[in-house]
């Protein structure tokens, strides 16, 4: 365990109680969050990325449920009651999301969704605030600011407001910034811009970001480790660029080899990976990406590989132990 | 918003017209007249009553001659209210029905709302299920069925209020029939709130709010009051009318000295100026409370404002 760990997760489970039977949206997930890096999150829809950090939040619907242990600088944050998670909530830890254009509330001006954290957490009088809302508007390039303080979301253009959102998140100087696919609902350029930011603020700030998303590209560009969801399990984890050089699971070599590349001729075909992800309701014994694995053999029916280093911060949970590289692109 | 208010006032214009024309012709259409009752009038007698009252015209001449004194805020004589004008027999009636209506719509947003409310917060708890039946029951059980009991079980039996009549609007005299127009109105009122609050609760802005550590109250109050409010508002400006002229039933029953009555025995007697005065008036209150929900959506809503 890394002595300069922020955020420590052990053994996260989420599960979701519904009318056919609880949903396991997460199972025994272990990683850790180091001060001032950026931990990229990767997995298709449904892998659990977005319930994790939703859990670590404690802002998981109210049919979810969390169990394990989750500890910010030591102190264990997991099922805290709500009056202890209002305090550290938008303080120690922030969030954003998805989609900027709903995850702002359209009834208020933007300067009092921003004001109302600093008259919160650090009992500053509204003009106060407002002082220090405008110097964070200014720090993610928002010009202008003061004017822009009293106009209200829907005036803003989707990556200004994402740009609010994350200035909002830093108003408290968090520790730990969670980004839920903060640039997915954006268009390429802005994504870019937005990418670029994030990571200019974590060197001002020394902030550490969680960057959850689909995108192997932003990760790519963000993060200094990377770790791969499937089916609420984490399935790889190793730094960014000993997972895209060497990558040692076949669920990562599928996600890889689907993403289009500039240095092949278009008329090259994409991989794809067959079949769909499993359903979250059974919980089969064995690994769960064994019905769409290229390399599966008898033990991966019956046994879950567990999460295991395989040399230099990299860890898999594959039985797998041969060269990887057999998947080939759609006929 | 002033723009918004002054198109709506003139596109407000054709349809009165619109009303007034139909419900002219359609009136005339049903057989028979304000003096064709089931005691003949000699027919000099009813050549001379209906001369008086230029029904021997034309219909064009009667329509337009009726225009003509609309437009000066004259709705004519009764016919059957014989020696009154509709404009008497209106300004006698309305303030009743805005009275009791005024107070069972106040009476279904101070308990409705918050009930409402409460049971978003409690969402499929005990407090939920219970407040929801309650208002099924409220809106389902008619009024004239809820009224008599009422009466029955608070006037007669135990004597604690009056049984009807208006007694020129004393506080006691109004509790029955205020309390038996609200009883579905809070129902309403509720079911909407709870709805609205569930739904904007699940908005990904309120996750936004809790994950920036508010509290609870302010995520409530704050966050999601304000546009838990707007299906409130679009269903108060319908509402507001229908409680203040679809009192009929509760104005028979508890003998108030309301319009509701003059509306039905205008229609069944023919009594073209009152059913026209009483529509009229009916439907210029539909125009005004549908603008103000109107206005009060852009009071709350910015982006409603600034369109």
């Amino acid at each position: 365990m890394a002595a300069d760990a922020l955020l420590e997760v052990r053994n996260l489970s989420v599960r979701f109680a519904t009318g056919d039977g609880p949903v396991y949206a997460v199972n025994d997930l272990d990683l850790e969050v180091r001060r001032g890096e950026v931990l990229g999150m990767v997995g298709e829809s449904g892998s659990g990325k977005s319930q994790t950090w939703l859990a670590v939040m404690g802002l998981l619907a109210k049919n979810g449920r969390a169990e394990g242990s989750v500890c910010l600088g030591g102190k264990e944050i997991l099922n805290l009651p709500q009056r202890a998670l209002t305090r550290l909530r938008g303080d120690r830890m922030a969030m954003i999301f998805q989609d900027p254009m709903t995850a702002m509330n359209p009834f208020l001006t933007v300067g009092r969704q921003m004001t109302e954290v600093l008259e919160w957490h650090r009992h500053l009088s509204r003009r106060e605030a407002r002082a220090r809302c405008v110097a964070a508007l200014e720090s993610v390039h928002i010009s202008d600011a003061a004017r822009r303080l009293s106009m209200y979301p829907h005036e803003f253009s989707g990556g200004m407001r994402q740009r609010v959102m994350i200035a909002t998140a830093l108003l408290t100087e968090p520790e730990l910034l969670i980004c839920d696919e903060p640039t997915t609902a954006l268009d390429v350029t802005v994504q870019a811009q937005i990418l670029a930011l994030l990571d200019e603020l974590r060197q001002r700030f020394g902030t550490a970001i969680v960057l959850v998303t689909h995108d192997l590209g932003v990760i790519a560009q963000l993060a200094d480790r990377v770790t791969v969801m499937y089916a609420g399990r984490q399935v790889e984890q190793a730094e960014v660029h000993s997972l895209y050089g060497a990558y040692r699971h076949p669920y990562t070599e599928g996600l890889l080899r689907s993403v289009p590349r500039l240095d092949e001729p278009r008329s090259a075909r994409l991989a794809t990976i067959p079949g769909r992800p499993p359903d979250l309701a059974s919980r089969p014994a064995g690994c769960p990406f064994e019905p769409r694995c290229a390399y599966v053999t008898e033990i991966c029916r019956q046994q879950m590989p567990p999460l295991v280093s395989v040399g230099d911060a990299h860890l898999r949970a594959c039985h797998y132990d041969g060269a990887l590289g057999r998947l080939e692109p759609d006929a | 918003m002033i723009r918004l208010v002054l198109r709506r006032l003139l596109v407000a214009i054709p349809t009165l017209l619109v009303i007034i024309t139909l419900s002219f012709f359609l009136l005339r259409a049903a057989p028979g007249g304000p003096f064709t009752e089931a005691r003949r009038l000699p027919p000099q007698v009813l050549a001379n009553v209906e001369r008086m009252y230029h029904l021997n015209e034309p219909v064009w001449d009667q329509y337009g001659r009726y225009l003509t004194h609309i437009l000066r805020g004259d709705f004519g004589p009764s016919y059957v209210y014989r020696s009154t004008t509709v404009n008497a027999l209106i300004e006698q009636g309305l303030p009743v029905d805005l009275t009791i209506g005024g107070f069972a719509l106040g009476l279904a947003l101070l308990i409705g709302m918050p009930l409402g409310m409460l049971a978003a917060l409690r969402q499929n708890h005990a407090w939920d299920y219970v407040s929801m039946a309650g208002a099924m029951a409220g809106i389902s059980v008619p009024n004239f069925v809820v009224a008599p009991l009422l009466i029955l079980l608070l006037a007669v039996k135990a004597h604690w209020l009056p049984a009807g009549s208006w007694s020129n609007g004393a506080p006691d005299h109004m509790v029955l029939p205020v309390v038996t127009l609200a009883l579905p109105l809070i129902a309403y009122v509720a079911r909407l709130m709870r709805g609205s609050m569930v739904e904007v609760l699940n908005s990904p802005f309120i996750r936004t709010a809790r994950a920036k550590g508010l509290p609870e109250r302010t995520v409530i109050l704050r966050h999601a009051l304000r546009p838990a409010l707007m299906p409130l508002i679009s269903f108060l400006g319908p509402a507001v009318v229908n409680t203040l002229t679809g009192s009929i039933v509760v104005e028979e029953i508890f003998g108030l000295p309301g319009i509701g009555r003059f509306f039905v025995d205008g229609a069944l007697n023919r009594d073209y100026t009152l059913v026209m005065g009483v529509t009229i008036l009916y439907a210029m209150l539909i125009i005004a409370f549908n603008l103000i929900a109107d206005v009060l959506y852009g009071v709350l809503d910015p982006r409603v404002r600034q369109q």
